[in-house]
């Protein structure tokens, strides 16, 4: 069965492109704009791994992983953090809530494949 | 995202500019309310978010010149936000500048067009003012450079690596198991668990991490691929390299080397230094 991978992000250009990505490599994905959306889909959803965007409008991405860490369903479900290189602080406030790594922008097919396949159970 | 070999991501540039075409329209409106006294600090956390986006997927396609004013932009937004500098009408006007000028860079980019080197430069250097920062200066292409080819044989290197990870490890997602899969794809592995520090079933915690490891790696690869493969527990769980056991020559097709040095037998045998 295949895996699947929720790909949250207020870019549409960044989740088409991560899902296209992902969906060739034989990838489930499913989308959401932010993380209340995102809290709404592993409601009724279970998923492999997460991947999440930081700056998002309604519920950024450091809030959607201690949220995540909270869901009995989803509490060890690996989140990897969409960041920039400069934002080292990001990274160190990703982890500090619970997030199992990083993916830094801009990155290629491959290595989001490389990362996703790194920590995909 | 950049582009790969075999990826064609061109097909999402349409839905770019059509987003940063919506983002500028958006940042435009709320840095206005702002110039107006009529804004809040969620309306600079919108217009950094709309920098912030455009820049992402600017860097998805290669578009240096766009990236590298959008980077400024957002590093200025992000002081304002943030209140490490203070947002006055000459700062509120700034921004409105700063966003024409992003706009600039994104038509070119949508038109496959350069800008003019200097396009914005004193509106870059007064953003970069803002946050204590000389303006950066674009990074330069090297030209490119004959490429060398030489053939060398791989040098095999064996890595012992104790890896106490944290006992939050797995409430973070990271998996052990995953990463004796990727280090195995680098080598020859072998891994020996410590389980004297497991508590009885009943008071153990499954999300909580009490085993530790030792794992004995021959690999052609550099230490930086190891430290990859722990890259991401690296904060939390402890990983050391306590023995490098010496390097040896494999053969020309790059298989470990026929004559195995007396190093890495003692390695085998749990020798520690």
């Amino acid at each position: 069965m295949a895996k699947c991978v929720l790909a949250v992000d207020d870019s549409k250009t960044m989740r088409d492109m991560v899902s296209f990505t992902l969906r060739g490599a034989g990838y489930t994905v499913l989308e959401a704009e932010h993380g209340v959306a995102a809290l709404k889909v592993l409601q009724g959803q279970k998923v492999d791994v997460i991947i999440t965007d930081v700056n998002m409008p309604e519920m950024d991405g450091i809030t959607l992983v201690r949220k995540v860490r909270g869901l009995p369903t989803h509490a060890g479900t690996p989140v990897l953090i969409l960041t920039t290189e400069s934002d080292q602080s990001k990274k160190d406030e990703g982890r500090a809530a619970g997030a199992t790594g990083w993916i830094v922008k801009p990155f290629s097919p491959d290595k989001l494949l490389q990362i996703v396949a790194k920590v995909c159970p | 995202m950049t582009d790969d070999q075999g990826y064609d991501l061109s097909q999402f540039k349409a839905t770019y500019f059509e987003e940063c075409a919506e983002l500028l329209a958006t940042a435009e409106e709320t840095i206005a309310r702002l110039q107006e006294g009529q804004g809040n600090d969620e309306d600079l956390n919108a217009v950094f978010r709309c920098v912030h986006s455009i820049k992402g997927g600017a860097g998805a396609f290669a578009f240096d010149e766009l990236v590298h004013f959008a980077h400024v932009f957002e590093t200025a937004l992000d002081h304002l936000r943030s209140g490490r500098t203070e947002l006055t009408p000459n700062v509120a006007d700034l921004m409105v500048r700063g966003n024409d000028i992003l706009g600039d860079f994104v038509r070119a980019a949508q038109a496959e067009t350069a800008l003019p080197s200097d396009h914005g430069a004193d509106i870059l250097a007064q953003l970069a003012a803002l946050t204590g920062a000389k303006p950066p200066v674009a990074a330069q292409t090297a030209p490119n450079a004959p490429k060398v080819e030489s053939v060398k044989a791989p040098v095999f290197t064996t890595f012992r690596i104790r890896f106490l990870p944290g006992p939050d490890m797995l409430r973070t997602g990271n998996d052990p198991l995953l990463m004796f899969r990727e280090l195995a794809g680098l080598g020859e592995l072998e891994v020996k668990p410590d389980l004297g520090t497991l508590p009885s079933l009943t008071e153990m915690d499954a999300l909580r991490s009490y085993v530790s490891w030792t794992c004995t790696l021959t690999t052609d690869k550099p230490r930086s691929a190891i430290d990859e493969v722990f890259e991401f527990v690296a904060g939390q769980g402890i990983h050391f390299f306590d023995l490098d056991l010496g390097g040896f020559a494999g053969d020309e097709e790059g298989r470990l080397g026929a004559v195995r040095p007396p190093a890495l037998d003692r390695g085998r045998q749990g020798r520690r230094r």
